[in-house]
């Protein structure tokens, strides 16, 4: 969408600019549109298109945050793609993360609107989905570290300990191997977010004469009307919901961090944007920790467009 | 692997043992063994609930568990707290201490044999002392600050005096002294008083003599219109105690025993300095009944004056007080005197600071004749709970009569004026008081009064309750099967009795507590909890058993009430003198005036300026004004600005503009201020509270003044330790300049922390070694305790205090070697590889808990020992009140230089700190402790002001007056962990506690901070994370770490400018 409206802008600017006497013409005939566009256009412009464009220049910079930024080319990228492993091990940690939590929260938020749709205490029962996802993360990862605590009297440990299954407590949180596990869970369990609310919103949309029609001609169960009616009537909601999930799957960061630290022990919970955190706070490198940002910036990117092409509603009834 | 396999071999051991009720078939040894470990447990427990405590009697409970037969018996009757009194005071441990009888049981015994003595009265000259002891500076001056005649000056806070006393007739005696608190550390004069040798009763170990306070003139406001609240000074007199109880728990001063004949009576040093003009030993003072004194006192002729007009006299104003904290506060009332208008000025008196027994405060009031008159306070007591609150009156030193001693004020939510009256009630007939012409002194103390009594019950049975609790859970063990029949009222014939009688005596407490108050209060109704829970384990005594954890929370309430009862907050407006029919102000707003006075205090809030602390400058005026950052409380900053509007500013001429910043969003991070402030060029002059990684960060990207360049800069680093000071040292390499960045302004300490009565009971000595500690671990994990030692956390791990630094430098490890401005990482070395294979060990083999609350399991005993800082210093000292005297602090256990390490290699007898060569067999304790820091930033336009700041705010005589006035006006939980060490031993610390973290402080060593050394940290972290958790070989898993570290300290090296060895890029 960014790309488009700069496009269009800077075509018309030129051809004015050529004849001023169509300047004129050109306000009589868009000038009210781009108006009514100017706050949007000035805010994105902004808050949106200028500092993506100063991290892009940012990214080829040397930038230690105090002093002036100096240029120094393509090293920035040389230096994140040949050199830095401990990038791939927070590719890797980001991938299994986005990959996992991204489908299953996606249908576990459609699964839920669906479900909740047709109660009664649509609306407390919604509440209560929601309210983990706008509670802060870093709130909640001080709930579950109680839970997952590596102490004795952590719930977890205690518990298993009470039943026998274990004989000392166990390291949620700093094991290698269940650090990941861990943050997805509870990852899933703030899943319930804006997405699930254009769910439940999607799913009211659709008349029920529609679920009528599909009676007589012959959807036998509820599956059925899933399939055939309800998820082709709200595909811009899925698609909305679908990128939702992918941009929170890969900007996940302050999840992992509160339960994990940063750096979480072997890197186990480290992610694009922790590496990205890590390189401009404390180690002051901020045009790297920028190259970072462009690189997640573009990969969210080309997801999204390739989700808008798979969910596109163009064309369709 | 030093005794790993031992270790080990306990450590399996335990899960194997004969399941309780398997009884039959399990050895004799498996017996014992678990019979201790359950007296150890169950008395571990005990303490939670117990605020004073019987420690002594767990002797007893661990004998019998350790025979067989006295597991299946019942056990024996409950040891009596049955300390040695006889035991003479210089012997006694800390453990013995908390064993003494209390002052009640011993005044039983006397009362039963010997009578009060009447019209005795013998007083002798301090000065005429027999013999001394110590160091304590004494001194006879006559005519001492107006006191004729001969006076005893103790001018060092040590050693002990006695005087001989000849008593004419055997009873008991009340002791008065004459004394003058001779100014010092601001805190209050502190003895232990013996008589012949002895502690007569436990409360004599602390006979507190008050210091004298008041404020220091008028008060002045700032220049936006708030008061600024005037500097507490004392205001040191000769005062007149009687020895009495310094927590309040008696409603009269203490009687002692004296034989006919020569007694020796003897003070003895606990903190600070007074003189003594006179001792007098005479017999109790008899406070006669109001109706009695108001009887004597129109026999003397007097009347009752009338009074046309009262004069108020302002709270707020005080002659003098006994405590620095209690002192005038705001009242946004819309009938306040004077009506605060939403500023902040000090129009009232009190509030919740003034809550503690023995805090008393006088005013002075001025009557035209001598005669009867009444006595009006204008107060607020709306404190939650319903609670009466608690005074006591005198009048020009004197209580005028028994009723005065204990006047208690209802809780009601509003402005109240309550005129001094019987039974404090709205019918009550108002007292007369006796006043003589001119000026008299009213003074108001707070007391206990009636509830002195339920304190002392409370007391009582909380020990009574722990002390079942310890004979059930030697039956049960401590985590019973709740399904088995444990018959617990068989096995302990007088269990319910015993509750039974609990029961009453606690209904007891809580009817008298509401027909004196008039009034349910939240104490009863907690009483009344326990009291249900108690008839639940009467009516069913076979199910006793699943109650336990009841029982124990049950203790927790009580514990919690003997804190909360002693708190008696109150606020006071005005006070008067009067007559029966003198038309009195109204004190209590109506609901107009309150919505008018809320409202403009609400309107004012939008043109106030709130960002900077007291007085605020215009930054382009003419003057020097210099933007100080200050990483701490409000309150903090508060005292910082009053101290630098009192001090600084007049003595330099420089003006300071006082910013508070929430600590946390100093430091590092997307939320450091001072970064973004920085970037903006916005930096302040001076930043102080700043946490210790930070400075030389800064540095190397020129952001701080270089300290160095200082022509005073060695002088003012004195004043630290040399190892405080390593964090900020660094060459910056660009210019190659060896900077030092900032100044250390606190400074924290790890140190050993242990329960005395545990470890005694084990038969554990507090470790000087690590050796020792490897000892005592098996003797504590064989009873199912344990060791504590903080477990590794991010950067935590190389900050010095805990973590794997101490192991580092005790065994002469490093972290860096440094060559022409390249540092690699040195951790390559054997001494590290010692270091680091015992820090996995104590996790790995020693399985101690890699996650534990440490407060709290200090505090249960379930580890009774570990090594903590600064925070559970504090924590410890204010928060637990039942442990107090059951814990002590160490030093953090060392090594012993010359010794072998388990892995071959040989301590090496060098000062981590300066290098030089100690003789054999020295206990090397090196470890760091992180603290905060100052720093002076490179865009301040004022640097030599700033330096000149930094040189005061540094210096003793600031930190000093700072670290008193926090202490004094917040408590011990703001106690000020200065790294000035001549601050810090004026401090009001406890002596002992100062002397063990000053000789831990002779070991302190700081990591020093380099280049790319946050890697340092993380990959140790993670190294330990492979050995601990993944089993790895500690060798390789350094080796790892190593190559990580050195990859980054030579690429952030080189993105400075400093040439590195590119071998250090490669593995190996």
């Amino acid at each position: 969408m960014a790309g488009r409206t700069e496009v269009m802008t800077s075509r018309g600017m030129v051809s004015t600019a050529a004849r001023p006497e169509g300047l004129a013409l050109f306000w009589q005939k868009f000038g009210t549109s781009y108006l009514f566009m100017a706050p949007f256009l000035i805010f994105f412009t902004v808050f949106v298109v200028a500092p993506v464009l100063t991290a892009v220049y940012l990214s080829f910079t040397y930038f230690n945050v105090l002093e002036a930024p100096r240029f120094i080319g393509w090293s920035n990228y040389k230096l994140l793609f040949l050199e830095d492993d401990v990038f791939i091990i927070a590719i890797g940690n980001t991938l299994t993360f986005a990959v996992i939590t991204g489908p299953i929260g996606f249908f576990l938020s459609f699964m839920f609107a669906w479900l909740i749709n047709p109660l009664k205490l649509k609306t407390p029962l919604a509440l209560c989905f929601y309210a983990p996802s706008i509670t802060g993360a870093v709130a909640m990862g001080v709930v579950w570290k109680i839970v997952f605590s590596g102490d004795r009297y952590g719930y977890l440990n205690n518990w298993l300990l009470g039943i026998g299954a274990i004989d000392e407590p166990y390291q949620f949180l700093a094991e290698q191997a269940a650090i990941m596990p861990v943050i997805m869970f509870v990852a899933l369990w703030m899943s319930m977010g804006t997405g699930f609310l254009v769910f439940l919103a999607g799913l009211q949309t659709v008349p029920g004469d529609l679920y009528e029609a599909g009676k007589m001609d012959g959807i036998k169960n509820p599956l059925q009307e899933v399939w055939y009616i309800t998820l082709p009537m709200i595909k811009p909601q899925l698609l909305f919901g679908s990128v939702m999930a992918v941009v929170a799957g890969f900007s996940v960061f302050e999840v992992a961090t509160s339960l994990a630290g940063l750096p979480s022990p072997l890197y186990a919970g480290h992610t694009i944007v922790a590496h990205m955190y890590d390189f401009a706070f404390i180690r002051f490198e901020m045009g790297y920790a920028t190259t970072v940002a462009v690189f997640l910036f573009l990969l969210t990117f080309g997801l999204g467009r390739l989700l808008m092409r798979m969910f596109s509603s163009k064309n369709e009834y | 692997m030093r005794g790993c396999s031992i270790v080990n071999v306990v450590r399996g051991h335990v899960p194997q043992m004969p399941r309780w009720r398997s009884v039959g078939g399990a050895s004799l040894t498996a017996w014992a063994h678990r019979a201790v470990a359950v007296a150890v447990v169950a008395m571990s427990i005990a303490p939670l609930a117990q605020p004073v405590g019987a420690g002594a009697t767990s002797v007893g409970t661990a004998e019998i568990g350790g025979s067989r037969t006295g597991q299946a018996q019942p056990p024996a009757k409950p040891m009596p707290d049955a300390p040695k009194p006889d035991k003479l005071f210089e012997d006694m441990l800390p453990e013995d201490l908390a064993g003494q009888p209390i002052y009640a049981d011993v005044k039983a015994e006397w009362d039963k044999k010997f009578k009060a003595t009447t019209d005795v009265v013998i007083k002798i000259p301090a000065v005429n002392y027999v013999s001394n002891g110590g160091s304590e500076g004494l001194q006879k001056v006559d005519n001492f600050k107006g006191r004729p005649g001969p006076s005893l000056l103790w001018t060092e806070d040590d050693g002990w005096v006695e005087w001989e006393i000849d008593v004419p007739t055997t009873g008991l005696y009340e002791i008065t002294m004459d004394y003058y608190p001779i100014p010092g550390k601001r805190a209050s004069v502190q003895r232990d008083l013996l008589i012949n040798g002895k502690l007569p009763f436990r409360e004599a170990k602390r006979v507190v003599f008050q210091r004298v306070w008041k404020d220091n003139g008028a008060v002045k406001k700032d220049n936006q219109g708030n008061d600024v609240r005037p500097a507490q000074i004392e205001a040191p007199q000769w005062e007149t105690k009687t020895i009495e109880d310094a927590d309040g728990r008696y409603d009269a001063p203490f009687q002692f025993l004296f034989e006919k004949g020569l007694q020796r009576l003897r003070l003895q040093t606990v903190r600070e300095t007074l003189a003594l003009a006179s001792i007098s030993v005479h017999s109790p003072k008899i406070v006669p009944a109001y109706d009695e004194q108001v009887k004597i006192w129109k026999s003397k002729g007097l009347k009752e004056i009338e009074v046309k007009k009262a004069t108020l006299v302002e709270a707020e104003n005080p002659t003098v007080k006994s405590d620095p904290t209690v002192r005038g506060e705001v009242n946004f009332d819309a009938l306040a005197s004077p009506y605060a208008d939403g500023l902040f000025k000090l129009n009232s008196f009190g509030w919740w600071r003034w809550r503690l027994p023995g805090q008393w405060v006088r005013w002075e009031v001025e009557v035209p004749e001598e005669g009867l008159y009444e006595l009006s306070f204008n107060i607020w007591q709306g404190w939650a709970g319903r609670r009466p609150r608690m005074r006591s009156l005198r009048i020009n030193g004197e209580v005028p009569f028994r009723e005065a001693g204990g006047i208690l004020f209802r809780m009601e939510r509003d402005w109240r004026l309550e005129t001094l009256r019987e039974n404090q009630l709205a019918e009550g007939k108002p007292y007369l008081f006796h006043l003589t012409k001119g000026k008299n002194v009213v003074q108001m103390d707070v007391t206990l009064g009636f509830m002195s009594e339920t304190m002392r019950e409370l007391d009582l049975m909380l020990s009574e309750m722990s002390q079942m609790s310890r004979e059930m859970l030697m039956i049960t063990g401590s985590q019973p099967d709740v399904n088995m029949e444990w018959d617990l009222h068989e096995k302990i014939p007088s269990l319910v009795p015993r509750l039974q009688k609990l029961h009453d005596r606690l209904e007891l407490q809580a009817s008298r507590m509401e027909e004196i108050g008039r009034a349910k209060n939240d104490a009863s109704s907690a009483f009344r909890v326990v009291e249900s829970q108690l008839q639940r384990m009467i009516d069913k005594p076979a199910e006793i058993h699943r109650l336990l954890e009841d029982f124990m929370r049950s203790q927790g309430i009580l514990a919690t009430w003997l804190l909360n009862l002693q708190n008696h907050p109150l606020a006071v407006e005005w006070l008067t003198v009067h007559s029966a029919n003198t038309p009195l102000p109204r004190v209590q707003a109506n609901v107009f005036e309150q919505t008018v006075a809320s409202l403009s205090t609400f309107i004012s809030s939008f043109t106030r300026d709130y960002t900077g602390l007291g007085s605020s400058y215009a930054k382009d005026s003419k003057e020097t004004v210099l933007d100080v950052w200050v990483g701490r409380g409000t309150e903090w900053g508060q005292i910082m600005k009053d101290m630098i509007e009192d001090d600084f500013t007049p003595n330099t001429g420089i003006k300071v503009n006082v910013h508070v910043i929430p600590p946390a969003s100093l430091g590092e991070g997307a939320g450091s201020v001072l970064l973004l402030a920085t970037t903006a060029g916005e930096a302040p002059d001076v930043a102080v509270g700043v946490p210790s990684q930070l400075p030389v960060d800064f540095a190397v990207r020129k952001g701080l003044v270089n300290l160095t360049n200082f022509p005073d800069y060695p002088q003012i680093a004195k004043r630290f330790r040399e190892g405080a000071l390593v964090p900020f040292r660094y060459r910056v390499p660009f210019t190659n300049e060896e900077g030092n960045w900032a100044i250390p302004e606190t400074q924290d300490f790890a140190m050993t922390f242990y329960r005395t009565d545990i470890l005694s009971e084990l038969g554990i000595k507090p470790p000087d070694t690590w050796d020792d500690l490897y000892d005592a671990l098996l003797k504590l994990q064989q009873n199912g305790l344990d060791f504590y030692y903080p477990p590794p956390t991010g950067v935590g791990v190389t900050e010095g205090a805990v973590g794997f630094t101490p192991f580092l430098f005790q065994n002469g490890g490093e972290y860096y070697k440094c060559m022409d401005g390249s540092c690699r990482s040195s951790l390559d070395t054997p001494e590290a590889l010692v270091g680091f294979q015992e820090w996995t060990d104590l996790y790995s083999n020693y399985k101690i808990p890699r996650e534990a609350n440490f407060f709290t399991r200090m505090r249960t005993g379930e580890q009774p020992i570990g090594v903590a800082g600064y925070g559970v210093y504090i924590a410890l000292s204010v928060a637990a009140p039942e442990l107090t005297g059951r814990w002590e602090m160490r030093p953090m256990p060392g090594h012993r230089c010359g010794s072998t390490t388990s892995m071959g290699t040989v301590v090496p007898c060098i000062d981590p700190q300066t290098g030089q060569k100690l003789p054999d067999g020295t206990i090397i304790r090196a470890s760091g402790g992180t603290g905060a820091s100052m720093v002076i930033f490179e865009q301040s336009k004022h640097k030599e002001e700033s330096w000149q700041f930094v040189k005061w705010w540094s210096s003793k005589d600031a930190q000093q007056r700072f670290g008193g006035e926090l202490e004094a006006l917040i408590g011990v939980e703001a106690r000020w962990n200065t790294a000035n060490l001549e601050a810090l031993q004026a401090l009001p610390w406890p002596k002992k506690d100062i002397a063990f973290i000053m000789e831990q402080w002779r070991w302190f060593r700081e990591p020093p901070v380099v280049l790319g050394g946050y890697f340092t940290g993380r990959h140790v972290l993670n190294a330990w994370n492979r050995v601990v958790l993944q089993g790895m070989n500690p060798r390789e898993a350094l080796e790892d770490a190593i190559y990580d570290i050195n990859k980054e300290l030579a690429k952030k090296q080189e993105e400075f400018g400093v040439k590195v060895d590119k071998s250090m890029y490669r593995r190996g």
